[in-house]
């Protein structure tokens, strides 16, 4: 087996990982889920599924990858046998969906760099400059294939360059959603906007949906079950600490997630209310709630001073964020791609190619993309499952002393961690019942948001990596020995 | 502001920045030392 490329610093893989979960997770897509799901209610699972779900599912996936030395579905065949390879596909795919559709979001950021530098995004109203750029359909499509041909390139040319940009970027955008922090809890009118985030309506815990979303988001936004942490640690050092790595990603996208919701949803109070309830536009479903962060920044740097400028920087930001985030889905697939015989080269330009072209139908179609980020967003508690049922069957101590607890990390862990990965499958297990016993739309499956469309989609991806199980297998081990 | 929203800034915001300042001064402690044994 060639000798892989190795993270040089731990400043180094800790900068490339969180890269890879400060991205559009805290800063498009948090702000828009907590608006839209209860504000303050919200919050309080998605600080319980820190701890119970994904800081330990991150030490996992650190932990698989580490150990097994290869992609998703090879480090599932390795630790739970050739038998359960499949799972390793399905979270592989999970993340890939993901990735097609993630690759028209930061085609929107590249989008909006260009309106900033040309000012035009400030010539309309935000919400009118938003609509009028989604309805093009070519433009989406246009910025969808740049994201694609940028992520590809760079990955081709290897971790180092991820490391060296991560180094510079992340520090950046964290300064500049500070500023923009700032300057919208100064709006006059966004203390209310801060009491619709952090307020808690206590009644509305009974409701499943904001238990869903506060996994899912938890998930979406730290990458926990998304196999990415996986492949990074494939690259790890022998000797690298994997407990408080997880912390620092898990606790720092955290960080992020809020600096970016005090952001941007006070700015819907303090501008949005002199036209509409800021409470409807923030919960209303479709492009409104959609394009959130890309309707609301622009009309908060517009009331600064050196706005635009500040405006350009922060795209300019997000847009590498996103493409961060989108190179370590791109380095996922072809990780795996490689463990199957393939030349680093040739799985690159598979995987970019079907990644556009997969991704067509998100940049064209608004309900498409939203159907696209539900089913495989909540498929991402599926793939945590998968995850944790891998250190189960392994033996859950034996997993904790093989892979986890070893020379070079920093803290060991001891029983009761066991005890919080037999605590995921319930999570999982419970939530679903929940959900599927509330939830109508069984058979609806194409309705964007039904019970319905998930089993189909995912019923369908698991029933096709069962089916090719063995060729997969073979595949991949016996790409090792070549 | 709401007084229940600044219970809930406090103890959210509280958790996760102090999660993640704690977290890094913990692994930078640990680098120097390791650092420092690897020169010794």
């Amino acid at each position: 087996m060639e000798k892989k490329e190795l993270f040089t610093s731990r400043i180094g893989l800790l900068m490339a990982s969180l890269g890879m979960a400060v991205g559009t997770g805290n800063i498009w897509r948090f702000p828009r889920i907590i608006a839209k799901y209860g504000g303050g209610s919200f919050l309080i699972p998605w600080i319980i599924f820190l701890f119970l779900w994904s800081i330990p599912l991150l030490i996992l996936e650190f932990s698989m990858g580490k150990g097994a030395r290869k992609g998703t579905v090879g480090a599932f065949g390795t630790i739970m046998g050739k038998k359960f390879g499949w799972m390793g596909a399905y979270v592989g795919f999970c993340a890939m969906a993901i990735m097609f559709y993630y690759s028209v979001v930061t085609g929107w950021c590249i989008k909006y760099i260009t309106a900033s530098i040309t000012g035009k995004v400030f010539l309309q109203e935000g919400l009118t400059y938003w609509n009028s750029f989604i309805a093009t359909q070519y433009q989406p499509l246009f910025f969808h294939f740049c994201a694609m041909l940028i992520g590809s390139f760079i990955i081709y040319k290897g971790v180092r360059g991820i490391e060296k940009a991560n180094k510079f970027l992340i520090p950046s955008l964290f300064v500049l959603l500070l500023i923009a922090m700032v300057r919208a809890l100064t709006l006059p009118g966004a203390v209310e906007g801060v009491n619709y985030l952090f307020t808690p309506k206590l009644s509305e815990l009974f409701n499943y949906e904001i238990w869903l979303q506060a996994l899912t988001q938890s998930a979406w936004s730290t990458g926990a079950g998304w196999g990415l942490i996986l492949t990074y640690a494939v690259y790890m050092k022998q000797k690298e600490d994997i407990v408080l790595n997880s912390g620092i990603i898990g606790f720092g996208d955290y960080t992020v997630s809020l600096i970016a919701a005090l952001a941007i949803v006070p700015v819907v109070f303090a501008i949005g209310s002199a036209y509409a309830d800021p409470v409807e536009l923030l919960q209303e479903s479709g492009p409104a709630n959609t394009g959130l962060t890309f309707i609301w920044i622009p009309q908060l740097f517009n009331q600064m001073a050196g706005g635009r400028f500040f405006l350009i920087m922060f795209f300019l930001a997000l847009s590498f964020a996103a493409v961060s985030s989108l190179i370590s889905m791109i380095e996922l697939t072809t990780r795996i791609f490689m463990d199957m015989g393939l030349t680093r080269k040739r799985a690159i330009i598979m995987v970019g190619s079907v990644a556009f072209i997969l991704g067509i139908p998100s940049a064209l179609s608004m309900g498409f993309f939203e159907n696209q980020d539900w089913v495989w967003s909540v498929g991402l508690t599926m793939s945590g499952f998968f995850i944790a049922l891998a250190a189960i069957k392994y033996g859950v101590k034996r997993f904790r002393e093989n892979f986890i607890n070893l020379e070079g990390n920093d803290i060991n862990l001891g029983r009761f961690f066991d005890v919080i990965v037999f605590l995921i499958p319930v999570q999982f297990v419970l939530l679903i019942w929940w959900w599927f016993s509330q939830a109508g739309g069984w058979t609806d499956i194409f309705s964007s948001f039904s019970v319905g469309t998930c089993l189909f989609q995912w019923g369908l991806a698991i029933i096709i990596f069962i089916a090719v199980n063995k060729w997969l297998m073979r595949r991949t081990f016996e790409g090792e020995k070549q | 502001m709401n007084p229940s929203a600044v219970i809930m800034l406090i103890v959210v915001g509280g958790i996760v920045l102090g999660g993640f300042i704690l977290a890094m001064r913990m692994a930078m402690k640990r680098e120097k030392s390791k650092s420092a044994n690897n020169s010794g």
